[in-house]
């Protein structure tokens, strides 16, 4: 049975805002990335519906490189919080304000 | 032999090699420096010797094609107007570098390798055939000097180093603009693109075109020059700089704001230059008054002198904005005497302040008894600076006098009151260090006095004044033709004919 | 042959004070005394063959001009660096190198004990080259040159005792004078220029018809060229610098004030009198300030107590009795008096200097009395300068004064006006003039007696002021009215371009020998009554008039007023400019800037929190923003 188009569009806002909820909302650093990697599998779940429905295989490929992206930038992310929690032992994306002005 | 291209690339060799001295080894820092800059001086005279005076276009051209899209070019050369210039660099460059390597302050070869740059950029300036390579030495120039200022000047360096090039800056960027849109124009115009000055010259502009794109050069050189009231920075820059970078500062960045007006403004916008002329010679008469006054009342001998390029700077502009073809040339002679003037009154400046540990002149006194030959020459020098009838500064000073008389008559009489005060001020400089019951130590005088290393930096630039005070043909007659051409336009657009004689001197010619 | 001979003439004293300033170490006196004397003998003997030279040429052919080399070429106008040889210049060759020889005779001994003998040397010759310069040059650019070096020359020979603060300020105050002079001359050259298209003397002259007779233009030239005289000349409003002037010593005061620098202005007037002739109105102004100044400086030269400054003022006013004859057209008698001048003011400095010498630097005049006995030469030199000076009939300003006088009368009703002045001008001049003598001279010696025995001086002072003396008395005899006219022949080819000629009437002459005659008499016969008669007279009297009298004393409060109109006020304005408009004006314009620049990046990087939510929120906020734009966009083009 085929999913409509619909399904995937509400899925990809669905989860677009879960994850936009989550970064304004979340002081751990941890589930910031989380959320973000939530926006960012709603952008790829957006790409595949489409590229489906046009039969153009260009919006595979890029969720592809969306991916390979969201995981090096998970990788930098993951290690400037363990960086920070390294020197200061608390997780409170508030605290680190230091950059200022 | 493109000799023009190496007057700029031996320095910048040297200063390369300069900076990659070890700092330990100073003797040879010395030697290059002073090597780089000897060179640069042969090649100087070497042009000088390849001049033709009886063409007023750019000659000795050195051309290479940089970005032909866009109509980039590296091209240099010389004409009347800069030929002198290039000298009076490399021979006062040579100078200071002597005066510099005699009391060379920490880090001396980075130091040296500075000087070499701003050398660099002032010659690169002065020859520069194409407006976008003069932009690029016009910053240049100005990044050794910020720097030199920065790490080896007074107590107050940052800020003063800092509001050198940002002020500067602002001006340079207006004039960036002003350069694109005048390409643009220019484009337009020709068909082609191209930042060649000969090539845009003969351009019309509209008359909002030309004011606009004038004003935009002008503030740039406004406040290079400096011209009042763009001068703010002069006190902190010239008062904290080590000396012998006030010195070249005075007798040389200064220049290229004339230049650019000789060069650029006046020849490529003559509407633009003659709506703007008497806003332009009232602030430089304003200048005049006002620098010679504050002058007066300096207590440093420093800004004394420094106040005073002010109002000197503001007859070199009047004798150019005039368009009058003696005021100048006047002008253009005036460039190279005030140089040459400048640097030997900052040089007795640096002798005394080092003597005596001070440049106040409340606190000094009577030097002359201990110090004679000191007292000869820096009498001399005052001579000079106050223009003396019969020294060179006076040549200058009069065929502006006289060329700025005939057009507007009453600019000249209050040029005047600028020649009086000089006087004042000069000799308030004189008489309070030299003149009077010593003050401190009996033989402070004698600490003062002229060595063999101050002799040989005071020695040339006295003869040069001398030799221009007695033969200014030679000097004149290399630079008229350019000068005549690069006022012609603006005196067709001010409706004046191009040289003007009264009928009887004419008839009577023949009188012995 | 006469131009080369006038090369030397004017290199001459150049080389001798560039040896000397360049001479290593300090020469034995002798030395300097041979270059420094010897180069003015050899310059003087120069002249003295000139003048013969043109003596034996047809008075018609006795000008000549040489250029050395086309020194610029500008602008369409070209100048040569070139002389002019005529009886006018030669004159003041003459006088220049002739006195100048004597003086510098006299200063071998009068300066024996000053550390610095050859520094004064050295600017004396570099002084009588600039004068040389000065008279000898064939363009207005050259004469400006000398006038410049002149200046230049005076300033440092006035302040030779540099470590004296009021020989300082005294030179500063010349030297300034001097430069408002050199503006006011640059700005005569200026116009000329323009409207003659030249700046050489022949070229000019020739056509100097084209500034128009009467015209503003005409009279703007010539003052402008006046306020160069003027304050050469030390006339009013410009002549505070030459009485303070008298700080330098005594020999720089006879070469400078009484025999060549002021009397450059008078050449210049009777040197461009084919400029001066086009405007009746600037002639007559030249004169009126002339004569006012005579009178001045004579009531001022009459309350002065030290001997020096006594002579100063007088130079003042024998040169307004000079300016006056030049600006009414009398050129000649203007010349002649400069003549006459030169002999008897250098004789009477020369003499005063020996009395100073001889009582160890002491000028008053409180402090003086009775060196009849002890100073023989001094005393005939003063006396024979008294003489002359007063126009005792016979000597030299006998001649030269009346001939002035006369001509005035011929010169219409301003010239009257300045005939009545100059009498009583020389009434006073005679009255000042023998007060000084008899106070010094004559009378008891001062309470106490002298310190040290006045000594009288060796040869090198004592000849020249004889030969001046002698000078005094005969030198007259070479203009007499009715019999040989020697000055005003000689000067005849310079001035045969005047267009109206003054002639004095043979009554008009008597008159004027007759009036100024008796006044010269009388004022001699009070100062005997006053000074000499009775020494204890004066003392009684000094209450008289005390007021006005003191006014006189500080020469009418002219220095105080310039000090209140125009250097206080110049001194406050440079002062509020410096600390107060440059900070807020200029500089604040930078630092207003930097103030600007700053406080905008405050603003905005008020929204650099450091909260990495908020930084996500403003991103998700712009991307709403954006996607709403994007869909009115969409929606508005489907």
């Amino acid at each position: 049975m085929t999913v409509p188009m619909s399904a995937y569009l509400v899925l990809s806002i669905v989860l677009l805002g879960l994850g936009m909820l989550g970064v304004m909302r979340r002081r751990n650093p941890l589930l910031l990335l989380l959320s973000i990697e939530l926006m960012l599998n709603a952008g790829n779940i957006l790409l595949i519906g489409f590229s489906r429905q046009w039969d153009d295989p260009a919006g595979q490929i890029f969720a592809l490189v969306v991916m390979v992206v969201a995981a090096a930038e998970v990788v930098i992310g993951l290690g400037l919080v363990v960086a920070v929690f390294r020197s200061r032992m608390n997780l409170d994306v508030d605290e680190m304000s230091s950059m200022k002005g | 032999m493109p000799w023009v291209s190496l007057l700029v690339i031996v320095p910048l060799v040297a200063a390369i090699v300069l900076a990659m001295i070890p700092q330990r080894d100073r003797m040879l820092a010395r030697t290059v420096a002073l090597a780089g800059t000897g060179l640069t001086v042969a090649v100087s005279i070497v042009v000088l010797v390849l001049f033709d005076r009886g063409s007023g276009a750019l000659q000795q051209i050195d051309h290479v094609d940089w970005i032909t899209s866009l109509g980039i070019s590296w091209d240099l050369g010389v004409d009347g107007i800069s030929i002198w210039l290039v000298l009076l660099t490399t021979v006062l460059f040579t100078l200071g570098m002597i005066a510099a390597c005699q009391h060379l302050p920490e880090r001396g070869n980075m130091f040296l390798s500075l000087l070499l740059l701003s050398e660099v950029g002032l010659l690169g300036l002065f020859t520069s055939g194409d407006l976008v390579l003069f932009y690029v030495f016009w910053e240049f120039m100005l990044i050794p000097f910020a720097f030199l200022i920065w790490t080896w000047g007074g107590d107050n360096r940052r800020r003063a180093g800092l509001t050198f090039v940002v002020y500067t800056m602002v001006g340079s960027l207006i004039m960036l603009v002003a350069i694109i849109s005048t390409a643009l124009i220019a484009r337009d115009h020709l068909g082609y693109a191209t930042f060649l000055i000969r090539d845009i010259q003969g351009v019309p502009f509209s008359g909002t075109a030309s004011t606009l794109l004038f004003a935009g050069f002008v503030l740039a050189f406004a406040i290079k020059l400096p011209l009042w009231p763009f001068h703010g920075w002069l006190p902190l820059a010239y008062g904290e700089a080590p000396i012998v970078v006030t010195a070249l500062m005075a007798a040389l960045m200064s220049k290229a704001g004339v230049y650019g007006l000789l060069r650029i403004g006046v020849p490529l916008f003559p509407d633009g230059a003659n709506t703007l002329l008497i806003p332009i010679a009232i602030l430089a008469l304003i200048g005049i008054v006002y620098g010679s006054l504050l002058a007066w009342r300096a207590r440093t001998m420093r800004l004394l002198v420094g106040y005073s390029s002010l109002a000197h700077l503001g007859f070199i502009v009047l004798g150019i904005m005039v368009f009058d073809q003696m005021a100048a040339q006047g002008a253009v002679l005036q460039m190279i005497n005030h140089g040459v003037v400048v640097a030997a009154a900052f040089a007795i400046v640096m002798m005394l302040g080092r003597g005596t540990g001070t440049e106040d002149m409340d606190r000094l006194g009577g030097l002359a008894k201990g110090a004679p030959r000191l007292a000869v020459a820096f009498l001399i020098v005052t001579m000079a600076a106050l223009a003396l009838p019969g020294s060179n500064a006076f040549v200058g000073e009069f065929f502006i006098l006289a060329g700025v008389f005939r057009q507007f008559a009453w600019m000249a009489v209050i040029a005047m009151a600028g020649v009086i005060y000089a006087a004042v001020y000069m000799l308030r400089m004189y008489q309070s260090t030299m003149n009077g019951p010593a003050k401190g130590v009996a033989d402070e005088g004698r600490k003062t006095e002229l060595r063999r290393g101050d002799a040989i930096v005071l020695v040339p630039l006295i003869l040069i004044m001398f030799l221009i005070a007695l033969w200014p043909r030679v000097f004149v007659d290399a630079s008229a033709k350019a000068t005549d051409q690069a006022i012609a336009p603006a005196q067709v657009v001010a409706g004046r004919p191009l040289i003007q004689i009264a009928p009887s001197a004419a008839a009577t010619r023949e009188l012995p | 042959m006469q131009t080369t001979l006038a090369w030397f003439v004017l290199v001459l004293p150049l080389l001798g004070g560039i040896t000397l300033v360049a001479w290593p170490g300090e020469p034995p006196r002798a030395v300097t005394r041979l270059i420094g004397i010897g180069s003015i003998l050899i310059a003087f003997a120069l002249a003295v063959t000139i003048f013969v030279s043109l003596l034996m040429n047809a008075p018609d052919d006795r000008t000549f001009t040489s250029g050395l080399y086309e020194w610029i070429s500008i602008g369409g106008t070209s100048l040569d660096l070139s002389i002019l040889v005529d009886p006018l210049s030669v004159m003041m060759l003459l006088i220049i190198t002739g006195v100048g020889l004597l003086i510098h005779l006299f200063s071998a001994e009068y300066m024996e004990n000053d550390r610095d003998y050859r520094r004064f040397f050295a600017e004396m010759n570099l002084f009588v080259f600039s004068m040389l310069l000065l008279v000898l040059a064939g363009n207005f650019f050259f004469l400006i040159v000398g006038w410049g070096f002149v200046g230049l020359a005076s300033y440092l020979l006035i302040g030779f005792w540099y470590e004296r603060p009021a020989a300082v300020a005294a030179a500063k105050k010349a030297f300034v004078m001097n430069v408002i002079g050199d503006a006011g001359l640059v700005l005569g050259a200026l116009l000329i220029l323009r409207q003659l298209g030249t700046l050489d003397f022949q070229q000019a002259f020739a056509n100097a018809d084209q500034l128009g007779a009467n015209s503003g233009t005409a009279l703007a030239v010539c003052l402008l060229l006046f306020v160069g005289a003027a304050a050469k000349s030390a006339q009013i409003p410009l002549h505070t610098w030459l009485p303070d002037a008298m700080e330098g010593p005594t020999p720089v005061s006879a070469l400078i004030h009484a025999a060549t620098m002021v009397t450059a202005g008078v050449y210049l007037i009777v040197r461009c009198h084919a400029l001066f002739q086009m405007s009746e109105l600037a002639g007559q102004i030249i004169a009126v300030i002339g004569a006012a100044t005579l009178l001045m400086a004579a009531t001022v030269a009459l309350q002065q107590v030290d001997i020096k400054r006594v002579l100063a003022w007088s130079t003042v006013s024998q040169i307004g009795y000079m300016i006056m004859a030049a600006g009414l057209g009398a050129y000649s008698a203007a010349m002649f008096h400069l003549l006459m001048h030169a002999f008897f003011k250098a004789c009477l400095f020369l003499a005063a200097g020996i009395i100073i010498h001889a009582l160890h630097d002491e000028q008053s005049l409180n402090k003086m009395g009775g060196l009849k006995k002890h100073l023989r030469v001094a005393y005939f030199g003063m006396a024979m300068g008294c003489l002359a000076i007063a126009g005792f009939p016979g000597f030299d300003a006998f001649f030269s004064k009346d001939d002035i006088l006369a001509t005035a009368l011929a010169a219409g009703p301003v010239g009257v006006a300045c005939w009545i002045i100059g009498v009583v001008g020389a009434f006073i001049t005679a009255l000042y003039m023998f007060r000084l003598l008899f106070r010094a001279f004559f009378g008891p010696e001062p309470s106490g007696g002298y310190a040290h025995a006045p000594h009288p001086s060796k040869w090198w002072m004592a000849v020249p002021v004889i030969i001046l003396g002698v000078l005094s008395l005969v030198g007259g005899w070479i203009q007499v009215p009715f019999g040989w006219t020697g000055m005003s022949d000689w000067l005849a080819p310079v001035l045969a371009d005047v267009q109206h000629p003054l002639e004095p009437s043979n009554a008009q002459v008597w008159l004027t020998i007759g009036v100024s005659t008796a006044a010269v008499l009388g004022g001699i016969a009070l100062a005997w009554w006053l000074f000499a008669a009775d020494p204890e007279r004066r003392i009684r009297l000094a209450a008289v008039a005390g007021g006005p009298r003191e006014v006189m004393r500080e020469a009418y409060l002219f220095d105080q007023a310039y000090d209140d109109v125009f250097i206080e006020p110049g001194r406050e304005l440079g002062t509020v400019l410096l600390d107060d408009v440059e900070p807020r004006g200029p500089q604040g314009l930078i630092t207003g800037t930097a103030a600007v620049i700053r406080n905008t990046a405050r603003v905005v990087s008020a929204s650099e929190t450091g909260f990495v939510r908020s930084y996500a929120f403003a991103m998700i906020a712009g991307l709403a923003v954006a996607g709403v734009i994007l869909a009115i966009v969409v929606a508005g083009v489907a």
